[in-house]
């Protein structure tokens, strides 16, 4: 007897043919149901995943043209700025402004801001004395850096940065830069000059040295005087073989003082040399008066990133062209380097002055830069057009004077 | 080296492409420049080019590698969008510093998009 009185439940009975169909059906029925929920749910959630992972055409398009018009409207910010800048050229219009807007296209951030931190600074100097040798030190001003480096030795690396760039020479660029603002042009000792089409004289010089012709950070507290010798000088690079018309000595920050430098006329290569000879010469070693070792308004890490960008203009194929940088061989290459981006750099200014039109972008750059430094309203342009003309007037009357 | 020279009076001498041993006139009337000295020395096109320069002519450098490069960039561009236009038709006439403005530009603008 089976013993199912001890369970609470009563044995199921034997379902029929007829049930279990019936009980199939509505199986059958409910999976149904799931199915089409389960798909339903999917249906749902496809666009939404469609939309992530494949855009629709209409999208892409909206997308494309709306880069399409940013585009264009850089094309068209690009070529208004160039053509303000452009156009004041040639009306002669002080067009320092549209100068200023080139800020917003080529956003040139300051040196001390692209260090980010202390192992930038150290990779620019191995690179520098890689380049150069140990003469990239003229660049510094040894003694400012030393106390920089001093204090930086002892201080967290975040304290340190706010040294670097807060510190000594920043401050000293800022007061340089306030300075000159109010100050009047301080006239080197300046003397005639020789040249093939008879005496230049110093009035002459002086004028052309006077405020907006030159930046006035180039002049003052850069050059002691402009004189001339009757001995001649032989120029010391290997390759170039021939006597120097003019040259530059001193100068420069030394042992934390402040140095004028000196340019001095060789009256036996002066004398075979056009008056305009004469004055490219001179804008030449006014170069190397703000030069990347001589510069009084720019501070140790923009002295050495300039030697740097140099590097790298002398050797590119659109450099400029000039006959004396090209002709230095220095057997050395460090030496080489150093003497062709010192000569690249007086080359590049001495055109700067003389049209500024006929540089490089990259060359303009290079000297507008250390030349705002010095005086932020000078304007290339309207100042190199001043001066050739000032230069023909003065000229012809010198001329008709000692005919 | 592609040089532009004018004479001091500022008329147009011509365009010519000086080489280490050998001149190729592209512009212009040869008479006035062809007097120089010839030499097949490397350094012979910077050397003529400043000669010129001293000698008071008005010498410029023209750089059809930049105008190319220049053009290319603007392909990029609708065909009558108006700066495309005016840079276009001005280009062989723009300075150096002009030309090489606009080129950096561009290649931002291309880096960008």
């Amino acid at each position: 007897m089976p013993k199912f009185e001890s369970f609470s439940e009563k044995p199921k009975p034997k379902r029929t043919t007829e049930e279990l169909r019936r009980s199939n059906a509505e199986l059958r029925r409910q999976l149904e149901e799931i199915r089409l929920r389960t798909s339903k749910q999917k249906k749902e959630t496809l666009p939404v995943s469609r939309s992530v992972s494949k855009p629709k055409k209409e999208q892409l398009s909206a997308k494309f043209e709306k880069n399409k018009e940013r585009k264009n409207h850089k094309l068209s910010v690009l070529t208004s700025w160039v053509r303000s800048v452009f156009l004041g050229t040639v009306i002669g219009l002080a067009g320092s402004a549209a100068i200023q807007k080139s800020a917003e296209f080529f956003v040139e951030t300051k040196y001390e801001d692209q260090l980010k931190d202390l192992k930038e600074l150290q990779a620019m100097k191995e690179k520098a004395q890689k380049l150069f040798g140990d003469v990239f030190k003229y660049a510094l001003d040894q003694e400012s850096e030393g106390e920089i480096f001093e204090e930086i030795e002892k201080k967290p690396i975040a304290e340190s940065l706010r040294l670097l760039k807060g510190g000594k020479p920043r401050q000293f660029l800022n007061k340089a830069q306030e300075r000159m603002k109010d100050e009047e042009v301080v006239y080197p000792i300046v003397e005639d000059i020789v040249s093939s089409e008879g005496l230049i004289e110093k009035i002459l010089i002086e004028t052309l040295l006077a405020d907006n012709m030159i930046p006035k950070g180039w002049v003052n507290d850069e050059v002691e005087s402009i004189t001339l010798k009757s001995q001649s000088h032989l120029i010391a690079y290997e390759g170039v073989n021939s006597r120097a018309l003019a040259s530059y000595s001193g100068g420069g920050i030394k042992e934390g003082k402040k140095e004028k430098g000196r340019i001095v006329f060789y009256k036996d290569s002066s004398e075979h040399v056009s008056a305009e000879g004469i004055f490219n010469a001179l804008w030449h070693e006014l170069g190397h008066a703000n030069g990347p070792t001589s510069d009084n308004e720019s501070n140790d890490f923009e002295r050495l990133k300039l030697m740097l960008s140099l590097a790298e203009r002398i050797k590119s194929p659109d450099r400029f062209y000039s006959h004396y940088v090209e002709s230095i061989q220095e057997q050395d290459e460090q030496k080489r380097n150093y003497n062709r981006i010192m000569e690249y750099w007086a080359e590049i200014c001495a055109q700067y002055f003389k049209d500024p039109t006929e540089l490089h972008f990259s060359d303009f750059q290079l000297v507008d830069t250390v030349v705002k430094k010095a005086d932020s309203d000078y304007n290339a342009f309207a100042a190199s057009i001043q001066r050739g003309k000032m230069l023909k007037v003065l000229l012809a009357s010198r001329l008709q004077k000692v005919g | 080296m592609i040089l532009k020279v004018k004479n001091k009076e500022g008329k147009n001498l011509g365009i010519f492409e000086v080489t280490a041993g050998g001149f190729k006139f592209l512009e212009g009337e040869r008479d006035e420049i062809m007097d120089h000295t010839n030499s097949d020395n490397p350094l012979f096109p910077y050397a003529l080019k400043s000669f010129l320069e001293r000698e008071g002519y008005l010498v410029s450098e023209r750089y059809p590698e930049t105008e190319e490069e220049i053009k290319k960039l603007l392909a990029g561009f609708p065909d009558d969008d108006p700066n495309k236009i005016d840079i276009l038709k001005r280009l062989p006439e723009m300075s150096r510093l002009e030309q090489t403005t606009f080129l950096a530009g561009l290649r931002k603008i291309e880096g960008e998009s």
